[in-house]
């Protein structure tokens, strides 16, 4: 069996594991470098010390980043986009990047046009694109510096012609221009494709630096494996591949995590509950993948609508300081990662959830005695306070009246005792529940997915879902996907009488096993 | 409705932005689960008031018998205002014909229908033309039906209705069956790609024939519902107070929704929702018909609301009303119940939009 190294960069953490197979070889997790690389080449080199296994023996890396969603949310690196909406002359009531946050659309310097194009919901052009048009643009490009494009047409996931035609117009004339299309990033929802869209044109210049930085780091260690990236559903796609769509891995963190502990569980649907040292983050896994976030969701104020698991948070996890200011109260400040030194059973001077966790017998790690002068009833107010909060995110994450386990993972899940949380029968804390995220990223699966409104009559409809069925798999087989491996993960069949008789929406979803060759 | 007179009323003043996103929320309290998502006619709507300024509101009591006053509207798939959405010239020309046919100036513009979508596009037709909103609107809630309005009521048609699109197609239909109207409609808005703008004069749309066959003060009262929501800043006491105090409305339950059965039959949008009890509710579950619109709720077998009350769904975590496309299994939700306008409890009304109406066996209490 050929190994492979997951990785979680997360902003706190850099969690690795080496893996063969369904085993786990090595792990470590150390704080995240200023500099990510250096970091990942210090956990992969001491991951492979470890284990005592040559770097020619590793058949694939896999990480998983939250680089790009800091990048967002703390809106520096972004390149500078012209945003181009193909729609004329429908359309036009609501302008590109409307709703916006101010400082986002500032941030990435952001420009915007609308041409003439697109479809309607039967694929037939609203109009031809004019090549004038399509000139202006290059010029803008070039006189403004803009860093890529992104190019939304009306109905792109029903006909993608235009948004094609408009890309190699401007290609033949700047050559090296990079151009996002939004019938590669989301699905129906004209705002809010192109708001993600405009969001990974954006991330495209930081995509290119980061995966060039991870590629050097394993070319440090001598690893010549193929590097992948796991993106936001749980799969992964090759790095160069990933350079494309940075928005798709936008939300891997929290997805690796329901993953890595559905793996290590071997439970295909539950509610996976991850504290770290901050938050708690709650998601439902059904049948072995998250559960997906309703439609439309917000990313930094901005309404997307790409796959992104649902994921809630509160304020409470391991690091959380507890204060008796105000009454008890548990968090959301947290000392985070110096929990090692600022903790009182690590010998440092603060109260956390994890000294009153082991001073009410929940956990046992540190020096015992350092948390045994603690308030007897601070102790049982702060511990009946965060798992109340807990059993409330569990409700709110519930996602069928079944019965479903719950499981633990992530450094802080010692604070939690499944007899204090009531609604809730069974709880499982797999082992290497501190790194279930590194476990998640290892996961060597691949996937593809189409989203189209057409017209299936009955006589044709067996033979237009088949059709649409192979599409689906040759995506997965040319996302890497091993072809003997690949099914269809799921499909959603959705009539729409009143668009006309027989119009549907078809979204269809292959996956396949990633082929690992040492 | 600007914001520098809180709790004042609002006739007889001016729509700003703020104003058009209260409406939008207000809008989907009286939509009682239906009306569409109301999101991007409200985007389309604030940008059509950030380019153009406020809109004027009057009264109807400001219009003199003879003055016309036109209601435009969205017909067709919503699926498709997803991707393709007017430009709202499409109204504005469908208007402008309708000035045409009936020789004269239109002096307003109203709504329809205030609960849901098709509260917003009047003021984006007048934020682009210069024209007021008239306070009123045509049913005072939202409707699965397009013969359920006061018009039909009041043995008015809906036409002369003039249809465009963003080519500058116009179709004008002139029908004294509603449903003539829709079913000729109905096949046209595909042609003209899924969804179309339309433009009515109801009854012929002079005011002295509409003034007893609108709900007036509707869009008042969808702002007194959404400015009152967003001040109660998620707290769903306040909010519930809010339906109180505006609406004479009143708290059915409060729960978790623990079964969501959807499906779509012959167009409409049809689901039961069962919530389960939380709180003082506990031992209680209920039981909510959807077509479109929210029709019935019970609590543990006992009808505790049902057309043509208006049933609303808020978010007890936001304190938001939800409209039934974004209902979701675990939400925890507090219902309400709203009686609509008085005319709807006629014996004439409950024909038209009563229990049985619906097929349902009993009468409403």
């Amino acid at each position: 069996m050929p190994y492979r190294i997951g990785l979680d960069v997360g902003g706190t953490n850099t969690d690795a594991v080496l893996m063969s197979g369904d085993s786990i070889v090595a792990w470590n997790k150390r704080p995240t470098s200023a500099d990510v690389s250096s970091g990942i080449v210090a956990a992969v080199a001491d991951l492979l010390k470890e284990a005592q296994v040559p770097a020619g023996s590793v058949g694939a890396v896999m990480i998983g980043t939250t680089h790009f969603t800091n990048a967002v949310v703390e809106r520096r690196r972004l390149g500078k986009v012209l945003a181009v909406r193909i729609c004329l002359p429908a359309n036009t009531a609501i302008p590109v990047a409307f709703d916006w946050p101010r400082e986002l659309a500032e941030a990435m310097r952001l420009e915007t046009a609308m041409i003439h194009g697109g479809a309607n919901f039967d694929g037939k052009p609203i109009a031809s694109v004019l090549p004038d048009e399509i000139a202006d643009l290059a010029r803008r490009v070039e006189e403004s510096a803009c860093d890529a494009v992104a190019l939304t047409a009306a109905f792109a996931p029903v006909s993608a012609e235009a948004e094609v035609a408009v890309q190699k117009q401007l290609h033949s004339l700047l050559p090296d221009l990079e151009i996002s299309m939004s019938h590669e990033i989301g699905r129906i929802g004209l705002l809010e494709r192109e708001n993600a869209t405009i969001l990974n044109a954006s991330l495209l210049k930081l995509a290119r630096e980061t995966f060039a930085g991870f590629v050097q780091a394993l070319e440090e260690l001598k690893v010549t494996a193929p590097l992948y990236i796991s993106q936001n559903d749980g799969t992964v796609v090759s790095a160069e591949h990933a350079r494309s769509y940075p928005i798709r891995t936008l939300s891997s963190g929290p997805t690796n995590s329901m993953r890595g502990a559905a793996f290590l569980s071997g439970c295909d649907n539950a509610i996976v509950l991850d504290v770290g040292g901050t938050t708690t983050d709650a998601g439902a896994i059904v049948a072995g993948f998250p559960r997906e976030a309703p439609t439309e969701h917000s990313i930094s104020g901005v309404r997307t609508n790409f796959r992104m698991p649902e994921v809630a948070s509160v304020g409470v996890g391991g690091g959380s300081t507890v204060t008796t200011a105000d009454g008890v109260r548990v968090g959301p400040q947290s000392v985070g990662y110096a929990i090692s030194r600022e903790a009182l059973v690590f010998g440092g001077r603060t109260v956390t959830a994890t000294d009153v966790a082991v001073a009410a017998g929940l956990a046992d790690v540190g020096d015992r005695d350092a948390a045994a002068g603690l308030d007897p009833r601070l102790v049982e107010e702060a511990v009946t306070a965060w798992h109340q909060v807990i059993e409330e995110l569990l409700e709110d994450t519930r996602s069928s009246r079944a019965h479903v386990p719950v499981i633990l993972v992530g450094g802080g899940s010692i604070i939690v005792d499944p007899e204090r949380i009531n609604g809730f029968a069974e709880f499982v804390r797999p082992d290497y529940f501190q790194v279930a995220n590194a476990v998640g990223a290892a996961i060597p699966q691949v996937s593809a997915e189409i989203d189209r409104i057409l017209v299936i009559t009955p006589e044709t409809r067996a033979e237009s879902l088949d059709a649409l069925r192979n599409e689906a798999m040759a995506l997965a087989v040319s996302n890497g996907a091993a072809a003997a491996t690949v099914t269809i993960a799921d499909e959603d069949i959705l009539n729409v009488p009143s668009l006309s008789d027989h119009a549907s929406r078809v979204r269809i979803r292959a996956l396949g096993t990633l082929e690992v060759h040492a | 409705m600007s914001a520098s007179r809180p709790g004042a009323p609002t006739l007889r003043d001016q729509i700003d932005e703020e104003a058009v996103r209260d409406i939008a929320t207000g809008a989907a309290v009286l939509g009682g689960g239906g009306g569409g998502d109301p999101h991007r006619g409200m985007m389309a709507t604030l940008a059509a008031v950030r380019r153009h300024g406020p809109v004027p509101l009057r009264s109807i009591d400001d219009f003199d018998d003879d003055d016309l006053i036109a209601t435009p509207a969205l017909v067709g798939a919503p699926m498709v205002n997803l991707e393709k959405f007017p430009s709202g010239r499409e109204a504005v020309a469908g208007l402008r014909h309708l000035e045409k046919i009936s020789g004269r100036p239109i002096a307003g513009v109203f709504s329809a229908e205030i609960g849901g979508v098709n509260s917003m596009l009047p003021i984006g037709v007048a934020a682009m033309t210069g024209l007021p909103v008239v306070d009123a609107d045509g049913i005072g809630r939202a409707v699965p039906e397009i013969d359920m309005t006061l018009f039909t009521l009041n043995g008015l048609s809906s036409t002369p209705m003039v249809m465009s699109d963003d080519y500058g197609n116009l179709v004008t239909v002139d029908s004294d069956d509603p449903r003539r109207v829709e079913a000729i409609f109905r096949p046209l808005s595909t042609f003209f790609g899924g969804m179309a703008a339309s433009v009515l004069l109801p009854g012929g749309g002079r005011v002295e024939v509409l003034r007893s066959a609108l709900v007036r003060g509707a869009y008042t009262l969808a702002h007194r519902y959404g400015r009152g929501i967003r001040e109660a800043g998620g707290d769903v006491e306040k909010v519930i107070e809010v339906v109180r105090s505006v609406g004479d409305g009143r708290e059915l339950f409060r729960g978790r929704i623990t079964d969501f059965d959807h499906e779509i039959r012959a167009g409409w949008s049809q689901a039961r929702v069962t919530i389960t009890g939380t709180g003082p509710y506990a031992r209680s579950t209920m039981g909510i018909d959807v077509v479109n619109e929210n029709l019935m709720a019970e609590v543990d077998g006992e009808i505790v609301s049902v057309m043509p009350d208006i049933t609303s769904v808020f978010d007890a975590r936001s304190g938001l009303p939800i409209t039934t496309e974004h209902v979701r299994f675990g939400f925890p939700v507090v219902v309400t119940s709203t009686p609509a306008d008085p005319r709807w409890y006629t014996p004439e009304g409950l024909d038209l939009m009563g229990p049985r109406r619906f097929g349902y066996s009993f009468a409403h209490a």
